[in-house]
């Protein structure tokens, strides 16, 4: 009792008007950035946002609280969805409030898979943005920081300038009339052009080049010039969509250079989608990943829901690869550690199929031997038509992306994955150099084009069975083939609208599209997604995009 | 570390322990003995001639002193010559007579018309009720509720007029308490207890922040329920103040009281899932390619995961006073079983309170110390798992060796078995909180009616859980995890400084009477936070060391509140009171161009009754007053450091790997700089009456809240902000509402005794402002989860409609009254007409918020019988029915595994889940007997008394809503700790 009655007199004569408190395990900006490595970890949490949710792993401390489940805000989780269970690759069994209008094409712009890739993108975009305004020259002289670090803080200037290009490239693609930001601002923000956009990204990428460090020669999960040479592949292969503009050839001036960098096909497909993806030979390959660590980048986006996502049912039940173990006397056996031994998961979550159109692409779908070696399906017990979304056996499973190493072994933990999500590769280079030199591009020719086709055929078929001749090699054999060596990776949605199938009169139709069974036509408005109600609500200089 | 805690936990209370019973022993020593035998003896009778049993007749200036029997007669040996006796009993004006040489003494005692007229407890003062201009509530140790009260606020509910609390089923369970309708942010009042304002929330490892208090030790409890009569608490008023006043040693010799009770729980509901025969039959109508996989148990898994559970409470009290000291000690001890497994609340407290008058009395010293040891055993939340487990699964299997006897799936996600998730964690809190204060009241000499006065209060809160999970739980034999570890401590602090002077004179020339009080007050909030998990954790000396370790940064945050305060308080001739009070508060929480705030108040009564054209009234009213308050009150429950960015450094488990490196993550936090205080203007009519000779008083309160500049975290234009929704004074919510309170003595007979009190509060909520509102299609602010999928939310927050109105799909139905099962389309409203179902054809309807809140207390007494009861109602009030919701489809029979499903199905027909179909949106008006008491006080008992007493709790509930019980503060009905019914065998004795 009295030593708190000697600590209340203490206190009693503290009593003043002081109200400057300071959080004690938070900064402000000028303290903060005293310190260079401040820098790096504001960077790491730019790339980090767009595979991790919040400051806690897996979940907790959010970044986005508009919609109520932090797992949905995965950068990539939303933006997968986004670009495949809209199209005939992939299929979804959850009934999570507005998952399924992605697969029937039947979205508001109150989704909130809509909403919430929309915010992931300005999210990266903002933070990008502070991280610029942070890290100016004159900003670095305040803080006193010294000429080596700031040598080293104006690449990372430069690779920050890269992610938000990325994030604008996204933004572009998937809801065309967005707002143009550049700094942090109080103002109303009013939406850009297409063009504007279009031009920003490849002003801003063609700034940075220089600066970014050379392919290959960054550290690992850093992207270098490589990085950033496929995204202006890809900004201008789709340069007729975006703006109308015919740019395949600036097209082939980026793969050539990414063809000249010394990369390398992994030997092995499979390898490209496992958990040592970062060690094994596949890193020859993979151009820009973002990483996945199942101790230290816990999260319910990224790898962790495209493993588990893609797996359920017989698939942890005791079943292998349709082959039920039997023991000597034909009694079958379940092992119940299946799923770790073939997917290195704990269990599956039931929720990604793909539709029959996807795997006529690999063959005649009632006959596996015909199909495509890089097909990753799973049969066994699953009916090729998806007549109920919901039933997980209804529709074949594709467990691409697996937490098993090369080696046969689970990764560090049997929840969170340490696969790395290849988002550029050098297959996709090779596919792209095709399709430009079949659109006319110059800087190419056809005999590189066929012989990098073949190249991922050969790769697939371990000799050249597989190889196409140069007739063979047309603009919808390419679109094909790549559903066969880009299936899952998010770029379906993106190659459907490049060649007139997703919407429009010569649109293609899969299984419920429309959400009807059998598929039927839509709306074009479903080119692009609405710009969410919620920031039109906020924000009257927005108008809503056509249809919706 | 680990192991330290408890032996820290266990040297700090027996520590204070002991010091407790050091003190009470010195004062039972110090009691004066008496030796001499000159006696007086006699009758204390009241005016009407019955006699008055427990007065206290004391030998003035001494400690000698007794209470009359229950005849009313006394006898008192005289410890000196020429004494004089003091005859005393509440109620009745006291008496002194001078005794010379009488040897019996009958008394016949005066009811005192200003005794009457009680005390109210105001916040920095009190006042006489009768002249009270606020809306001021006051509940009495007589009215509150009886059977197992864990906590103060339990006596509470159901007592005043528009207080909604509802209590958690378990042991020891928090409260949600909303005064006058619904806002947004922090609902609940401030709690102020004898005079220390308490800090919001709690410590990790505790059930409710008040456990540590003995509702025994409470006397009174006080709630200022308009802003004229809060305003004084400013940035904290909002929400109304429960001002807490325990009791006080009183002159005369030692009184000790003793209460203890047994007391015994069962859960009495029935779950509407499918009993094991219905389920087999299930199986063979709708999924009968399951028949095979039928199990051959019988399992009731609701009752496998609950058990009739046993409970005591034994409270001792010592209170007393000599002439310039009086005390108040208690001891507190209550053990209290849950009805789920696992589940158990022990609470041990011990108050001191003491009280020293110095220098002629002008200087009182009041040390307070309230400290309360509690341990709670938690249990994993498998109500949800109970529900759904397949019933013809046996509880134990051995046929899969991994988990350890106990029947499992293999399947990752499917259900749990709800015993073992029980069986397989430990999870136990231990806390320990200790509110001590102590006051200085100074009156100085020279100038009568001032004083001065000091109020230092401190405040800890120390918590820590501990969380165990067994390598044999499912999912980590799943994941591989071995054992798993958490570890948690939480230490709150806070200190209270504050220092005020008040002045009351009386101004004869002008018939007033005036009441100043002026001060400043400082107040700081300290909380300490460590977390450490992690799992495959293996036993070293003792203690279990997770391998592979997650420790949270450790977090400290801090916020302080700075105030002056005022009031002045005028009475004219007993007819016109005027009382303004003015607050100003800093606060941490704000930017500093917003940091300070005012608060002022003011409200007028005119008490017609003292009027000469009244006095036609008086033999009918004892009162009539009319009183008009207007005040303006604050919230500051809103989250430190918001007005600032601050970059804080991510988890380790947040990491992003640059080469063979993860570096740590940087983020700011999106803020709005401008940010101050909400701010509640509300406006209150009031009209007291009393009549019948104060038999009969009842208020009818008519009340405008208003919420402006309410706070709310509001989407921002997307790329203008770091966050996607930033915190913004920019919303507004209004409650208005009428209120009645009738408190009436029925009966006062000789031998029969009834008081009745009765109390109705109607309010009506609209959220008038939430958002700058530019686009139709925004359907607001999706809020609270619901289970049975990930992510969903079934309320919304949204101009123009109720706060957390639900927001769901029209159902359609045939023309037998059954849903329609089909396509969306078919299924539900196309509201907008565009052909499609989805978001924009939600509906938002009803509100979980009730439109009447009713309770009625009623106290009898019989001769030595004694009979009291609650009875609570609601109506208006929805309920989601989220059990429903989430079970009711038959897909669920065969969903990854085969589960259980609720009878709803066979109503509703769904095959696949319907979780936003409006059907699951019911009616949950009730009417609860909450608590009845039949109590026996023995005659005769010659050392002081006794009674006994049986509880009854939670005895019924009459309701229209299908789920298991229609009282459900957020309106989601979802996995909630069931409530049980009590029965409590008690004894009280005093002497």
């Amino acid at each position: 009792m009295k030593k708190i009655f000697i600590l209340l007199l203490t206190v009693s004569t503290f009593s003043c008007t002081d109200l400057n408190l300071s959080p004690a395990d938070a900064f402000v900006d000028a303290v903060v950035f005293d310190d260079p490595e401040s820098y790096r970890s504001y960077m790491a949490k730019v790339y980090g946002a767009y595979t991790l949710t919040g400051q806690n792993g897996p979940a907790g401390d959010g970044d986005i609280s508009i919609v109520n489940d932090e797992g949905f805000t995965s950068y990539i989780r939303a933006y997968w969805k986004a670009q495949e269970l809209t199209t005939d690759e992939a299929i979804i069994g959850w009934t999570d409030a507005g998952i399924r209008d992605l697969n029937s094409m039947t979205w508001s712009s109150e989704n909130q898979f809509v909403r919430v890739l929309y915010y992931r993108i300005f999210y990266i975009i903002a933070y990008s943005n502070d991280f610029l305004t942070q890290s100016t020259p004159e900003k670095l002289d305040e803080h006193g920081i010294n000429d080596e670090w700031k040598a080293e803080i104006a690449i990372y200037r430069a690779e920050v300038r890269f992610l938000r290009a990325l994030a604008y490239w996204h933004a572009l693609d998937l809801f065309r009339n967005v707002p143009l930001l550049t700094k942090i601002t109080t103002d109303l923000p009013t939406q850009a052009t297409p063009q504007q956009l279009f031009d920003f990204i490849e002003t801003e990428l063609a700034e940075i080049e220089p600066t970014m460090v050379g392919a290959k020669a960054n550290e690992y999960g850093r992207a270098d010039k490589a990085a950033l040479w496929m995204l202006q592949a890809k900004l201008f292969l789709n340069a007729e969509v975006y703006v109308n503009q015919d740019r395949y050839s600036d097209v082939l001036l980026a793969l050539n250079k990414i063809t000249a960098a010394g990369y390398s096909l992994a030997p092995n497909y499979f390898e490209l989608f496992m958990a040592d993806n970062d060690a094994n030979a596949a890193a020859e390959e993979v151009i820009f990943a973002l990483n996945s660590d199942g101790k230290n980048t816990k999260n319910y986006g990224n790898t962790t829901f495209l493993v588990h996502a893609a797996i359920g049912g017989t698939m942890t039940d005791g079943i292998v690869d349709g082959t039920e173990k039997t023991t000597g006397d034909g009694t079958e056996v379940k092992d119940p550690t299946e799923s770790v031994d073939n997917y290195g998961v704990g269990g599956g979550w039931s929720g990604l199929r793909t539709t029959k159109k996807m795997v006529e692409k690999f063959g005649n779908p009632l006959d596996s031997s015909t199909w495509d070696p890089r097909n990753i399906f799973y049969t066994y017990s699953h009916d090729l038509e998806v007549t109920d979304l919901g039933t997980f056996e209804d529709g074949y499973a594709v467990p691409k992306f697996i937490n098993v190493s090369s080696q046969g072994d689970p990764g560090v933990d049997l929840d969170f994955p340490d696969t790395d999500n290849p988002m550029f590769r050098l297959a996709d280079a090779y596919l792209m150099y095709a399709e430009a030199v079949k659109r006319g591009g110059s800087g190419g020719d056809e005999t590189t084009a066929l012989g990098y086709i073949n190249a991922l055929r050969q790769r697939a078929y371990g000799d050249n069975s597989g190889d196409i001749t140069a007739g063979e090699l047309t603009l919808d054999f390419i679109l094909d083939e790549r559903v066969r060596e880009m299936y899952w990776e998010g770029t379906r949605r993106i190659d459907l609208i490049r060649y007139g199938k997703f919407v429009g009169a010569s649109q293609e139709t899969w299984p419920w599209k429309g959400g009807d069974l059998n598929g039927v036509t839509v709306d074009d408005k479903y080119i692009i997604f609405p710009i969410p109600a919620s920031d039109l609500n906020v924000n009257k200089n927005l108008i809503q995009n056509t249809g919706y | 570390m680990l192991n330290h805690r408890p032996e820290f936990l266990f040297r700090y209370i027996s520590k204070r322990f002991f010091a407790a019973i050091a003190l009470v022993a010195l004062m039972v020593i110090s009691l004066p003995t008496q030796a001499q035998d000159n006696s007086i003896s006699g009758t204390v009778k009241d005016s009407s001639g019955a006699p008055v049993p427990g007065a206290t007749v004391l030998e003035k200036e001494t400690q000698n002193g007794v209470i009359t029997d229950f005849d009313g007669n006394y006898k008192l040996i005289l410890s000196g010559d020429n004494a004089t006796i003091v005859i005393s009993f509440v109620g009745f004006a006291t008496q002194e007579i001078e005794v010379g040489s009488q040897a019996t003494i009958n008394i016949v005692l005066q009811e005192d018309i200003e005794l009457l007229s009680e005390i109210v407890v105001i916040g920095y003062g009190s006042v006489e009720k009768k002249d009270v201009t606020g809306t001021v509530a006051k509940v009495n140790e007589e009215e509150f509720n009886k059977g197992i009260i864990s906590s103060p606020e339990k006596l509470l509910t159901g007592k005043v007029a528009g207080l909604q609390i509802e209590t958690a089923g378990d042991p020891g369970g928090g409260s949600s308490i909303r005064l006058r309708g619904i806002s947004i942010n922090g609902q609940n009042p401030l709690f102020v207890v004898d005079g220390v304002p308490l800090s919001e929330g709690g410590v990790t490892g505790g059930r409710n922040p008040l456990n540590f208090m003995n509702p025994a030790d409470v006397e009174s409890i006080t709630v200022l329920k308009d802003a004229s009569a809060a305003a004084i608490y400013g940035s904290r008023g909002a929400n109304g103040v429960i001002i807490i006043t325990t009791k006080n040693g009183t002159q005369g010799k030692l009184k000790v009281g003793y209460d203890g009770f047994y007391s015994i729980s069962k859960f009495t509901k029935t779950v509407d899932m499918l009993t094991p025969s219905q389920y087999r039959d299930a199986i063979f109508d709708k999924a009968p390619q399951e028949i095979d996989n039928l199990g051959e148990a019988s399992t009731n898994w609701v009752d496998e995961v609950l058990q009739i559970a046993q409970g005591q409470n034994h409270n001792l009290s010592f209170s007393g006073g000599k002439k310039a000291t009086n005390y108040f000690v208690s001891f507190n001890y209550l053990d209290n079983n849950g009805v789920m497994r696992n589940t158990r609340n022990q609470s041990t407290s011990i108050s001191v309170k003491l009280q020293q008058k110095l220098l002629n009395d002008n200087l009182i010293l009041s040390l307070n110390s309230k400290n309360g040891f509690t341990k709670d055993q938690f249990s994993p939340n498998v109500i949800g798992s109970a529900l759904r487990f397949d019933p013809t699964r046996p509880v134990f299997d051995d046929s899969d060796p991994r988990f350890a006897g106990y029947y499992q799936w293999s399947d990752a996600l499917a259900t749990a078995n709800p015993v073992a998730s029980q069986d397989l964690n430990d999870q136990n809190g231990n806390t320990f909180r200790t509110l001590s204060n102590l006051q200085l009241e100074y009156k100085l000499p020279f100038l009568d009616g001032l004083s001065l006065k000091a109020n230092l209060g401190y405040d800890r809160n120390y918590g820590e859980y501990h969380g165990v999970t067994s390598e044999f739980e499912k999912s980590n034999v799943i994941n591989n995890r071995g054992i798993s570890v958490t570890d948690q401590t939480n230490l709150r602090t806070s200190f209270l400084s504050e220092y005020y002077a008040n002045y009351k004179t009386i101004i004869a020339s002008i018939d007033s009477k005036i009441d100043v009080v002026g001060g400043y007050s400082w107040q700081d909030f300290n909380s300490e936070f460590t977390q450490l998990s992690g799992d495959n954790a293996t036993e070293i000396d003792g203690v279990l060391v997770p391998t592979d370790t997650t420790a949270t940064r450790p977090s400290t945050v801090e916020n302080r509140l700075i105030s002056f305060f005022g009031r002045a308080s005028i009475d004219i001739k007993d007819k016109y009171l005027l009382t303004a009070s003015l607050r100003r508060d800093g606060s941490t929480r704000f930017g500093e161009a917003n940091r300070w705030g005012w608060f002022p108040s003011a409200a007028v009564a005119w008490r017609v009754i003292n009027e000469d054209f009244a006095s036609g009234l008086t033999g009918l009213f004892s009162e009539l007053k009319f009183r008009v308050g207007y005040g303006v009150t604050g919230n500051q429950e809103i989250g430190n450091y918001l007005y600032n960015t601050f970059y804080k450094f991510g988890e380790p488990t947040a990491a992003y790997q640059f080469g063979n490196e993860f570096v740590n993550t940087l983020r700011p936090v999106g803020v709005d700089p401008d940010i101050q205080w909400e701010e509640t203007v509300s406006t209150n009519f009031g009209l007291d009456a009393g009549m019948f000779d104060g038999r009969l008083n009842y208020s009818i309160e008519y009340y405008i809240k208003n919420v402006n500049d309410l706070l709310f975290r509001v989407a921002v234009p997307a790329g203008s902000n770091l966050s996607d929704q930033v915190l913004t004074n920019i919303g507004q919510v209004e409650n208005t509402g009428f209120e009645l309170t009738v408190n009436s003595v029925l009966f006062d007979r000789e031998d029969f005794r009834w008081d009745l009190g009765f109390n109705v509060a109607i309010n009506s909520n609209v959220v008038k402002k939430i958002d700058n509102n530019t686009d139709p299609n925004f359907g607001g602010y999706n809020v609270t989860g619901i289970s049975g999928d990930v992510g969903q939310t079934i309320q919304v927050l949204k101009a123009g409609e109720e706060a957390f109105a639900f927001k769901t799909y029209q159902q359609q139905y045939d023309e037998s009254g059954k849903p329609i099962v089909g396509s969306l389309l078919e299924m539900y409203s196309d509201v907008n007409a565009d052909g499609q179902i989805n978001e924009l054809d939600l509906v938002i309807g009803e509100s979980p918020n009730p439109k009447l809140l009713m309770g009625i207390t009623s106290n009898m007494s019989y001769k030595s019988w004694e009979l009291g009861f609650t009875l609570r109602a609601n109506t208006g009030n929805y309920v989601y029915n989220n059990v429903a919701s989430s079970n009711g489809y038959f897909e669920q029979l065969t969903d990854r595994v085969t589960n259980n499903i609720h009878i709803s199905a066979y109503e509703t027909g769904f095959k696949t889940r319907q979780l936003h179909s409006d059907y699951y949106i019911e009616n949950a008006a009730f009417l609860k007997l909450d608590n009845i008491t039949l109590g026996y006080n023995f005659d005769k008992v010659k050392f002081g008394r006794i009674k006994a007493y049986v509880t009854a709790q939670n005895v019924f509930t009459l309701t229209g809503y299908s789920g298991v019980d229609p009282e459900i503060f957020n309106g989601v009905d979802n996995n909630l700790y069931p409530r049980s019914s009590t029965i409590i065998l008690g004894i009280n004795a005093s002497f």
